[in-house]
This record gives C-alpha cells, structure tokens and sequence, in this order.
C-alpha cells in the first residue's frame, strides 16, 4: 500500500471510530462500506479480484440512497451479502 | 425557477464533476449567508473557504462524512469564546440556530447559482480547527461541500402537512387544504 493511500485509510479508519460514537448507527455501516470502497481503490493497483469491483459498483449505488430510503438501503445490503455469500461458496 | 421550485428542488449532492467554483460565485453565496437572522445581530459567523487540492485533501481525511469529489468547502466557524462574552450562556443554544439559518441561504443561493451542496457534520472538530488553523476559541461547526454537479438526485419522500402540522395544540385534528 503506498504512502498516501496509507495516511487516507489510516485516519478515516480512526476518525470514523471516533466519530460513530456520537453519530447515527448508520452512520457506522456507511463508514464501513466506504471503507471497502477505499480498500478496494488501492487494491485496483495490485490486480484483486475483479468479483469485488463488481460488488463494489452495487455498493456505491447502495450508498447514494443510505440516507434517503434506508429500508431500500437495508435491502440492498442483504442482497450485496447474499451474492457475496454464493461468490465464497462457489469458489 | 420560482421560490417553491427552488426549495423544493434542492438536494444534498454528493457526487460533483471537475469543474472549479469561482470565487465570485463563492462570495455571491456568503453574501447570502450573512443575510440569515441572527440573534442579537451578533453576526458571529466566519466563512473559511477552501479550495486548494492539497487542503481539501487535509480536511476530507478527518471527515469521514464528506463527499469525496467535492472541490470546495466552506467552513461555518463561529468563536464561542466571543459568543460567550456577547450573549452569555444563552448564547451555547443559540449558536447553531444561527449557523442553521446562515447555512439554509448558503445552500439555496447555491443552488440558484447552479451549484449543488452537502452539508457535513461527521467529521473531527478538533482536526479540522487545525487544519483550518483555527484559533483556539474559533469551532468549525458545520462543513458544506460545494461544486458543480452533473445528476440531480431524486427526491426523498417528505411527510404529509398532515403527519406533522397542529394548530393550536399537538392534539388538534388537522383538516388541511393538502394536495396529493
């Protein structure tokens, strides 16, 4: 992982934490899954599994509706697991 | 686009394309942002501007709730220190009444002018004080992202007049000239 991408995830991990303990508890699934987002953007560099990208582009749509459906956003996790539940079983 | 248009129309954008905001744009939006109600007249809002990468990049890692493309940010800064002396303790309640208000015309001005906006709360007061090299009495109270955008959201259903108007008291039976 280089430098910069280092000090982002770093200090978004840490100030998320600190920041979810006032914060909405969606707040905190949110962060999580931007986090993967994160995670993945840097991975893009060393050739991870493309199946995550994939997810990935579920995620980002999951994200822009989190704070104005949440029963759809809830949902929509629910499936983003099950597809990622079929992906560990059939591997 | 009349006044309800513009209300009704407005959303919190979270995604923005490249394009830079010009200051005058910027300074159109803080001009309306003074003209909000403020207690007292005190006034005590400050605006930090920031839109240099290597700064807006300082700023979005102590704020996990900030829109990531967004390429400019304005910061309501208010000096509890001054409000304290000003107003007294009153004042602790009132401040974000303030900012509120100031915050409200910031965001429709934006949006009149072309711009979409995000207000941001999540993210470390502390951090983001010495990023801005805030004084130490000085808070940056509430971020908003501002920039140009290439998709308007879809509206979030609101709740029916209905649902949450009363008159006179909680428990009147409202009968309302409700459309829809």
């Amino acid at each position: 992982m280089k430098k910069d991408d280092q000090t982002r995830m770093f200090t978004y991990l840490i100030t998320s934490a600190r920041g979810c303990v006032e914060e909405p508890p969606l707040y905190g699934t949110l962060r999580l899954l931007d986090a993967y987002s994160m995670l993945l953007c840097m991975l893009k560099r060393e050739k991870a599994d493309e199946f995550y990208f994939q997810l990935n582009e579920r995620i980002e749509d999951l994200k822009n509706i989190c704070m104005d459906d949440e029963k759809q956003f809830i949902e929509g996790l629910d499936r983003v697991l099950e597809i990622l539940t079929d992906h560990i079983i059939n591997q | 686009m009349t006044f309800d248009e513009l209300v009704a129309s407005r959303r919190s954008i979270r995604q923005y394309n490249s394009r830079r905001v010009g200051r005058e744009k910027i300074e159109a939006i803080v001009n309306a942002a003074i003209w909000a109600p403020t207690a007292g007249n005190l006034q005590l809002w400050h605006f930090v501007v920031v839109n240099e990468e290597k700064n807006l990049e300082k700023i979005k890692l102590f704020s996990p709730g900030m829109p990531k493309t967004a390429p400019c940010v304005i910061a309501i800064c208010v000096d509890l220190a001054e409000a304290k002396l000003r107003g007294g303790e009153f004042m602790k309640g009132i401040v974000p009444m303030d900012i509120a208000f100031a915050a409200q015309n910031i965001l429709l001005k934006a949006y009149q002018l072309g711009l979409g906006t995000c207000v941001v709360k999540s993210y470390n007061e502390k951090s983001i004080g010495r990023v801005l090299k805030l004084p130490d009495t000085v808070t940056a109270l509430m971020l908003i992202t501002v920039g140009y955008y290439d998709k308007l959201p879809k509206a979030p259903e609101r709740k029916k007049l209905s649902e949450i108007i009363h008159y006179e008291n909680w428990e009147s039976e409202v009968k309302l000239n409700e459309k829809g």
